[in-house]
């Protein structure tokens, strides 16, 4: 597998670039973008509707390939990966969490929990207990059996936050998680994914988040660090020297 | 991704989709049980056909016809030219008349069935019996009791004998000096009750057959045009009239080509050898022990061909094989030309056509049942082909059903691929889900069909039966014309998963590359 080892930093993005369609002007999503994250930080992508940000996350996320540029986690040089080996990426490294939280309509609390277990071929004993615990964590336990029609905005949110963490992953990325949410909810599920966070610091797991977000305050709130994004580009990274 | 995951998941997306599993599940289960009872009538239907046959020897039984030998001369090319403005098959049927009619003409000596030839067929390995067919018309007489009447041959251990006995017992020997009579006869001599009629039993009997006679007579009935019926003295008197031709065909009224017509078809030297026996000598007789007393067959054992032999229901008595050959080959044409038929039983099925070729080769015509019962079933085998045909094509419209509620079902679970896509599902994976899906289907509807199928499996069976029945005047008792086997249950469940396994490739491939950021804004 390409790796590019540098133990401190996770995340690491040179002239990343995406652009769509073959038709001329093509559109430029992600312009030459660049960056580095660091292990265990909290970062918050910045910007306004179609600033690039979550095209960035996806390319991050290994849900698609950048036109060029490269992106390197945790020692993975993702456009170097298989499909296979892309997949594996996203189950054994990554935790997404959407906006539009992305459940499985037709299984329970429980089942949407346990998925990325199923697919890291984990026993049913061994997943049962972790996603019981999971949604207990997340204050579900009494909903386990419930389908994310019976839940509310917040609590399916909090179902998908469950199932991020599931595998345990380095890098979590969260596309917009309150945007569906009304402002007290919203607060509940930054400060669920705040405590999960600084949990996995105290664990020593160093769970690295970059939330992307158009909402200044809530950024300010839960982020060590603000990438600001424009026009595809980035245009300001606010504290990450004091990262 | 373990794999009883991958059909948990399946069974589940099964379960929520029921109407639309259901209307898959239709056209499957069809299919399966078409090609269920096609295939299994096929093996019963044939089983039940080489049953029918088997009965009372039949099977293992050759036809043997003497025939005229073929000098082996090559026809002529000149002899088989067909001019006239003719089409191809035209020509061709002519031709081969031309052919026939050549051979007929230049035909070489009979081959009968002779004591020596009788003796070789004998010899031949897998040949258990040879049983020449002597049926001639003869005069029985006991005391002053006569009738004249028709006799056949029977093997000893016919089966179909013991079930005729009324009185005495059958034949313990093909050799044995024992006669049985037909009731008719014991009723003709005036014993009118059973009682009276096994007195019978144990007496003897004499058999006459008289040299020429009939023949004589028959043949100048015949000539007349009229069905004349001469009396026993009307038909010596006729033989001693033309007995003296010979000797008188000098003062006839008669032209030289008459008279010389005449003396060849009555030398003098047959005329002196009749003249020189007396007409005692001429009667060949013989006298039997009354073992029995049989009785002709039944209306339903006659159409359900439960039978001694071609003439049974015309027959008087009958004789022990061997002593019949001897008796008969006291007779001067039988004793030089041989018998003109007999049936050569092998001892088993696998070995008939060997056996039939040897007897060929010998210059005989032979033949036996299983041209028959393998023509019957190419007609089961084709019949059958056709009916699995259809099922086979019910069950790709069936398969194209599928194909489509499977692209539907892609299309409608776009998100959720998206989303396992984006939990680290791999391509095949995905891929693997929908083809477990398919064949589940396949599954489901193979078990439907074997369980509808083991319930009507009776009812089907006796409408077969009941068609063979009727087709073969046999009854079908206890036996199983549509059969299970197992393999053909494994197969049919093979079959209706593989056709909704391969139905399912597209549909999954297509799931399998759907891009994961597409998916996930899919609605």
């Amino acid at each position: 597998m390409p790796r590019d080892t540098n133990n401190n930093i996770l995340v690491k993005l040179t002239d990343v670039s995406k652009s769509y369609g073959s038709s001329h002007p093509a559109v430029n999503a992600v312009r030459e973008v660049s960056f580095d994250v660091r292990r265990g930080e909290r970062v918050a992508l910045l910007g306004k509707s179609g600033s690039g940000k979550s095209t960035l996350l996806n390319l991050i996320a290994g849900l698609d390939r950048p036109t060029s540029g490269k992106i390197c986690v945790a020692g993975r040089v993702l456009s170097e990966l298989s499909p296979a080996a892309i997949a594996d990426y996203r189950r054994e490294c990554v935790g997404m969490i959407f906006q539009a939280y992305n459940l499985v309509p037709w299984r329970t609390a429980l089942q949407n929990v346990e998925l990325p277990m199923v697919f890291a071929r984990r026993s049913k004993g061994e997943r049962d207990a972790a996603a019981r615990e999971a949604l207990a964590a997340v204050g579900l336990a009494d909903r386990i059996g419930h389908r994310p029609s019976e839940l509310s905005g917040g609590e399916q949110q909090r179902v998908a936050i469950a199932r991020a963490l599931m595998n345990e992953p380095e890098l979590l990325l969260a596309d917009e998680p309150t945007g569906n949410l009304d402002s007290s909810t919203a607060q509940e599920i930054i400060e669920l994914l705040g405590r999960f966070t600084e949990i996995s610091q105290t664990a020593n797991s160093q769970t690295t988040t970059i939330l992307v977000t158009h909402d200044e305050e809530l950024a300010e709130r839960f982020a060590t660090r603000v990438l600001h994004m424009q026009d595809g580009r980035l245009d300001r990274d606010s504290g990450a020297d004091d990262a | 991704m373990r794999f009883h995951d991958m059909v948990s998941m399946a069974l589940l997306t099964i379960r929520r989709q029921k109407t639309r599993t259901a209307l898959s599940l239709i056209g499957v289960v069809i299919g399966s049980l078409m090609l269920l009872f096609s295939l299994a009538a096929r093996s019963g239907v044939q089983d039940a056909v080489e049953r029918v046959f088997s009965m009372s020897d039949r099977m293992r039984q050759i036809g043997v016809f003497s025939d005229w030998g073929s000098d082996e001369e090559e026809i002529p090319e000149e002899e088989l030219e067909v001019d006239g403005d003719l089409d191809e098959t035209m020509r061709l049927r002519i031709r081969e008349m031309l052919e026939r009619r050549w051979k007929q003409k230049h035909r070489g000596a009979r081959v009968g069935l002779t004591p020596e030839r009788i003796e070789k067929i004998e010899a031949f390995e897998h040949v258990k019996r040879v049983h020449p067919r002597a049926g001639v018309v003869v005069s029985l007489a006991q005391g002053e009791n006569k009738l004249q009447g028709y006799g056949m041959t029977v093997a000893a251990d016919d089966d179909v004998l013991p079930e005729r006995i009324l009185a005495g017992e059958a034949f313990g020997s093909d050799s044995d000096e024992t006669i049985l009579l037909n009731e008719f006869v014991a009723w003709s001599w005036g014993h009118r009750s059973q009682a009276q009629m096994r007195q019978l039993v144990g007496t003897k009997v004499r058999i006459e057959y008289r040299l020429r006679e009939e023949i004589v007579a028959n043949f100048l009935s015949f000539r007349s045009g009229e069905d004349i019926e001469f009396s026993a003295d009307e038909t010596r008197a006729l033989n001693s009239a033309l007995d003296r031709i010979p000797a008188l065909v000098e003062q006839l009224p008669l032209s030289e080509q008459e008279r010389a017509a005449l003396k060849k078809a009555f030398p003098s030297s047959s005329a002196d050898r009749d003249q020189a026996t007396e007409p005692s000598e001429r009667i060949i007789t013989q006298e039997f022990t009354v073992a029995g007393i049989f009785r002709c067959p039944t209306e339903d054992e006659t159409e359900d061909g439960v039978r001694l032999g071609h003439g049974d229901g015309f027959t008087t008595f009958l004789l022990p094989i061997k002593t019949a050959t001897r008796f008969a080959l006291r007779t001067p044409h039988t004793k030089k030309e041989g018998f003109g038929f007999a049936t050569v039983l092998v001892d088993d099925e696998s070995h008939l056509k060997t056996v039939t070729e040897q007897i060929r080769e010998m210059g005989f015509r032979a033949d036996s049942l299983i041209r028959m019962v393998e023509f019957i079933k190419k007609q089961v085998r084709e019949v059958t082909l056709i009916v699995s045909l259809i099922a086979v094509f019910a069950m790709v419209i069936s398969a194209l059903g599928i194909a489509n509620t499977m692209v539907m079902s892609v299309v409608e679970r776009t998100r959720e691929i998206g989303v396992m896509k984006a939990l680290g599902a791999r391509e095949g994976q995905i891929q693997m889900l929908f083809l477990i899906e398919g064949a589940l289907i396949g599954w489901i509807g193979g078990v439907c069909a074997l369980l509808i199928g083991l319930v009507i499996k009776m009812p089907i069976e006796s409408l077969t039966s009941s068609l063979l029945e009727s087709n073969l005047n046999k009854t079908f008792d206890q036996e199983h014309v549509v059969e299970f086997p197992l393999w053909l249950l494994a197969g049919v469940l093979a079959f209706s998963m593989v056709v909704t396994t391969l139905a399912t490739i597209l549909p999954a491939r297509r799931a399998a590359r759907i891009d994961p950021i597409a998916a996930l804004r899919h609605d």
